[in-house]
């Protein structure tokens, strides 16, 4: 097996609002391995983002903390890390592009400007050495006329060019851990592909490591080595890509499959999971997925699964509990509908 | 803000609330409680509102009796809590007796000031063309020039006394809602459901009344409650002055304008006048800081 | 860019136009101030010599047209009492107040500024909860009150500095200390709630993710954003700043515009009124002007168009 560049453990994450407390992150564990790309799946609201975050330390201070786990980085335990070690990994080792390009630059500096924060920072480049760099970034990236945009405010830019401009920031200090959140949700389908060519491009021209998280089972397919499902904030099934799309274990990954358009016949309605994500204030006992679970059991209401792994596709669902299977009816039905 | 306010509304048992009103009512205070300082303000707002209904009832002198004899008493002295002024009248029953002329002032110029802006502001933001250029010209005029300046001037020549200084703080004030009240129609026009009605055929005037006007209530009233503050510094700057509220009318501002000669021999005939006025602007300044914050928590904040 | 200054131009020659008609209007609409030079009993002839002397007596059109053809020639008339041009006797008070106002802006600013900018750096904070309540009991204190009071503690008692008067930099401290409080009170509160919008803006954690450290992002980064609100504000705010001058002007004595046109407003001495009008609302205008131009230097997406 590979080497990890990343491994985090058990990870809870805590909101405090006044005296109430939520834990939109319970119990995550999962890791990257060296040079691999890994996609972080889940409807919105179900953590992805908020654990992103978690490893960048973005956390904002006084209302969230990390209550317990730890976030290993080359074996460095993120959580422990001062202020000050944080900052000289942010954009250096680890970086991380947003969903957001049009709000995410900063609407009254330049291009140049913005981006030559971090090779000062990190790199201590000289002015014209880091402009220098820039020009090459941004050409990389596929920008027309760098030599030009450098000096241009983000104002002028259309989506798409943004999203490259953040890409190159990201990438700039060459770091070993890319995190992509979103990169392409906010974009047009045909800038979507566009990015994600680049973002495969790239990747494929290093050894960087890179966690895409998204909510297009199409991107995954496309871009990943390893899969993670998450679904109100915990890992509900891991596994590499193929076997992943092959053998479906987690009914709620075998519903987001369903509701991809290409699985279902054009005559019948697009298929959708029934309900919503619950709050992480309304998820008590149980299985966090039994209330719009199809093959719902009993014990799913009363008891949280564990995960069980099978040959390195872990699942959290009872389901996959083969001591348990004799008694389970509704197997046979969940494997029918894949 | 309103989601805590929905929550301190469930966790009370159903069967407490009897009707709408009553669980209205009972938001609102539910709400105040948990701010102290909206607390405060509303507390110094009943408190003006008491001693400017009762205040000649409640005053311990008679606020115009001079007695030279006693002049400038300093406070605790014979009976007089906070002292008597230079003819020897009692400072704190003119400072209970001044209120009422701060808090008429105060609400009746923001009523004039808020209903004169308010009609100028629909017309122009709700009918545009011309009008609404010729209108915010005029707006644009006025607010370039300062507040206070133009008050005095106004209040100059027209000539002083409560009505006049009324008259001029309304013309000084009204432009202030003339201009929110036209940004918030304009707004208001291009919602989804004004566009609906249009596209329903309802006419232009039922628009305006039904589905425009409610919606104004709630920026309209908290910009009356922060303005209420400016008016009141703005009457005790006047009369400070010498215009304004003339004396022998006890007013916290000309108070002051007659203790400012005895500043080196008597202190407290400028400290007290000052502090009330101190106390009236805060209680309502915060009281309307908190009405936007919970009202309107998008302007949170200035 | 031209246009936008031609446009603006044109706006501020507008402004001190209407300011001018509405002044001039509003004084003659409230009557005639012979009366105030002339004895109670003065004989009627007397009066109306006095008014044809000094052109009330004409129609009211005749009258405005003759004010503006002059008033655009700098000239508006002598002053009812000195018989001194009112117009220059206004200038000639101007270098004061521009040095009472200056000292007050540049004293609100130096404080403000850092103050607002920390205060929302360290949100919820001990300090930050004080300086929120400092600027909240600071926009209720009235300015002249807070001269008063000021002159009591270091003129009348410590007898530290002058109660009033010109000239040096000693008359200069109370004057402006009263006059900066309430702008210190208002820039923080604005300076804080722009700086905490700016900080919970995409583009910061951009950078935060790109490795800038705090101070850095918040010294650099969030202030240049928030700069924009708060050029607008000054400029608002610069009104009341002359507005709050002429207050502060009567209550030390201070030899400035303000104290003249309140002299003036009491004398009814109206030339002098008109030009001090005149001049208050052209330098408005003017600083209206400057903060646009200095808003579309700040903010690229303005400049460019």
């Amino acid at each position: 097996m590979s080497e990890k560049i990343l491994e985090i453990n058990d990870l809870r994450v805590q909101f405090k609002n006044g005296k109430e407390k939520v834990q939109p992150i319970r119990g995550v564990s999962f890791h990257i391995n060296k040079g691999e790309t890994l996609g972080i799946v889940g409807e919105s609201g179900c953590g992805k983002s908020v654990t992103s975050l978690a490893i960048m330390g973005l956390l904002p201070d006084k209302t969230s903390e990390i209550a317990s786990g730890n976030i290993l980085f080359n074996n460095q335990d993120l959580s422990k890390l001062t202020d000050k070690q944080f900052r000289k990994l942010r954009g250096n080792d680890i970086s991380m592009i947003f969903q957001e390009p049009m709000t995410s630059l900063n609407p009254v500096f330049t291009i140049g400007e913005q981006l030559k924060e971090p090779l000062r920072r990190h790199k201590n480049m000289s002015k014209s050495q880091a402009r220098k760099e820039i020009i090459s970034m941004l050409q990389q990236v596929g920008l027309p006329r760098a030599e030009q945009l450098i000096d241009e405010y983000p104002h002028q830019l259309s989506g798409g060019m943004r999203q490259r401009v953040m890409i190159s920031l990201a990438l700039l200090c060459k770091p070993q851990l890319m995190i992509a959140d979103e990169p392409t949700t906010a974009l047009d389908v045909t800038i979507q592909a566009q990015i994600l060519d680049l973002l495969k491009k790239l990747k494929a021209e290093s050894d960087m490591s890179l966690m895409l998280i998204t909510h297009d089972l199409g991107v995954v397919a496309e871009m990943c080595n390893r899969v993670v499902v998450m679904y109100a904030g915990e890992v509900v099934e891991e596994a590499e890509v193929n076997d992943l799309f092959d053998s479906p274990k987690h009914p709620y990954t075998k519903g987001l499959m369903q509701s991809l358009p290409s699985n279902n016949d054009r005559k019948s309605k697009l298929f959708s999971i029934k309900g919503q994500v619950p709050r992480p204030s309304e998820i008590t006992g149980g299985c966090a997925f039994a209330n719009r679970c199809p093959h719902v059991l009993e014990r799913c209401v009363k008891e949280t699964p564990p995960s069980f792994t099978h040959q390195n596709h872990l699942s959290k669902c009872w389901l996959q509990d083969t001591s348990y299977k004799e008694v389970n009816h509704d197997e046979t039905k969940g494997t029918a509908i894949r | 803000m309103s989601a805590n306010l929905e929550k301190a509304f469930h966790n009370e048992p159903a069967a407490k609330i009897k009707s709408k009103k009553e669980s209205s009512i009972y938001r609102f205070f539910a709400n105040l409680f948990r701010s102290w300082t909206g607390t405060l303000g509303f507390i110094i707002i009943l408190g003006l509102l008491f001693i400017s209904i009762f205040g000649p009832w409640i005053t311990p002198y008679d606020p115009l009796y001079a007695d030279f004899s006693k002049k400038l008493l300093p406070p605790m002295t014979d009976g007089h809590l906070l002292g008597t002024d230079q003819l020897g009248r009692d400072i704190l029953s003119r400072i209970i007796v001044g209120a009422r002329v701060s808090v008429i002032i105060g609400v009746l110029t923001v009523v004039i000031a808020g209903i004169f802006g308010t009609v100028v502001g629909i017309i122009s933001g709700y009918f545009r063309g011309w009008v609404d250029v010729v209108l915010m010209r005029i707006v644009d005029v006025q607010l370039s020039f300062p507040f206070i300046l133009l008050v005095l001037v106004i209040n100059a020549i027209i000539g002083a006394g409560l009505r006049n200084i009324i008259i001029s703080l309304a013309i000084g004030g009204w432009v202030i809602f003339a201009r929110m009240i036209r940004s918030e129609v304009l707004a208001l026009r291009e919602k989804e459901f004004i566009t609906a009605c249009v596209a329903t055929g309802v006419s232009r005037f039922e628009i305006l009344f039904r589905h425009i006007l409610p919606n104004l209530f709630t920026p309209l009233i908290i910009l009356a409650s922060l303005q209420i503050g400016t008016f009141i510094i703005a009457e005790a700057s006047v009369s400070f002055l010498g215009f304004g509220v003339q004396p022998p009318e006890p007013a916290w501002g000309n108070m002051l304008n007659e203790g400012k000669d005895y500043i080196f021999s008597s202190w407290w005939l400028i400290t007290f006048p000052g502090i009330a006025i101190i106390i009236a602007a805060l209680g309502v300044n915060l009281f309307g800081d908190w009405l936007r914050d919970t009202l309107d928590p998008e302007l949170k904040g200035e | 860019m031209l246009d936008f200054i031609i446009k603006r131009l044109l706006q501020v020659i507008l402004v001190v136009f209407l300011a001018l008609t509405a002044v001039f209007f509003l004084i003659r609409l409230s009557g005639d101030p012979t009366a105030l030079f002339l004895p109670p009993d003065a004989p009627r002839e007397q009066i109306e010599e006095y008014r044809e002397l000094l052109g009330f007596n004409r129609p009211l059109q005749d009258q405005y047209a003759d004010f503006m053809v002059n008033a655009v020639q700098g000239d508006f008339g002598e002053s009812l009492r000195s018989q001194e041009d009112a117009l220059q006797l206004v200038i000639d008070r101007l270098p004061a107040t521009f040095q009472l106002a200056i000292a007050a802006l540049i004293l609100s600013l130096v404080i403000a500024i850092p103050l607002g900018v920390l205060s929302a750096y360290k949100r919820n904070s001990f300090f930050d909860r004080i300086g929120v309540g400092l600027t909240v009991l600071g926009q209720a204190v009235p300015n002249f009150w807070l001269g008063l009071i000021l002159i009591f503690f270091f003129a009348a008692q410590l007898k530290l500095l002058p109660t009033g008067g010109g000239g040096t930099l000693v008359h200069l401290i109370l004057p402006t200390i009263t006059l900066a409080t309430y702008s210190i009170a208002r820039f923080t509160r604005f300076t804080r709630s722009s700086m905490l919008d700016i900080l919970r803006k995409d583009y910061i954690r951009t950078a935060k993710a790109s490795g800038v450290p705090t101070f850095p992002l918040v010294a650099r980064f969030a202030l240049k954003n928030s700069l924009i609100p708060i050029i607008t504000l000054i400029a608002l705010d610069l009104g009341t700043l002359l507005g709050g001058a002429v207050i502060t002007e009567v209550v030390f004595a201070w030899p400035g515009i303000g104290r003249l046109l309140m002299q003036s407003l009491m004398n009814r001495d109206f030339p002098i009124v008109l030009a001090a009008v005149f001049i208050i609302a052209l330098i408005y205008a003017i600083i209206n002007f400057i903060a646009d131009i200095l808003y579309a230097y700040v903010n690229p997406q303005i400049r460019v168009k």
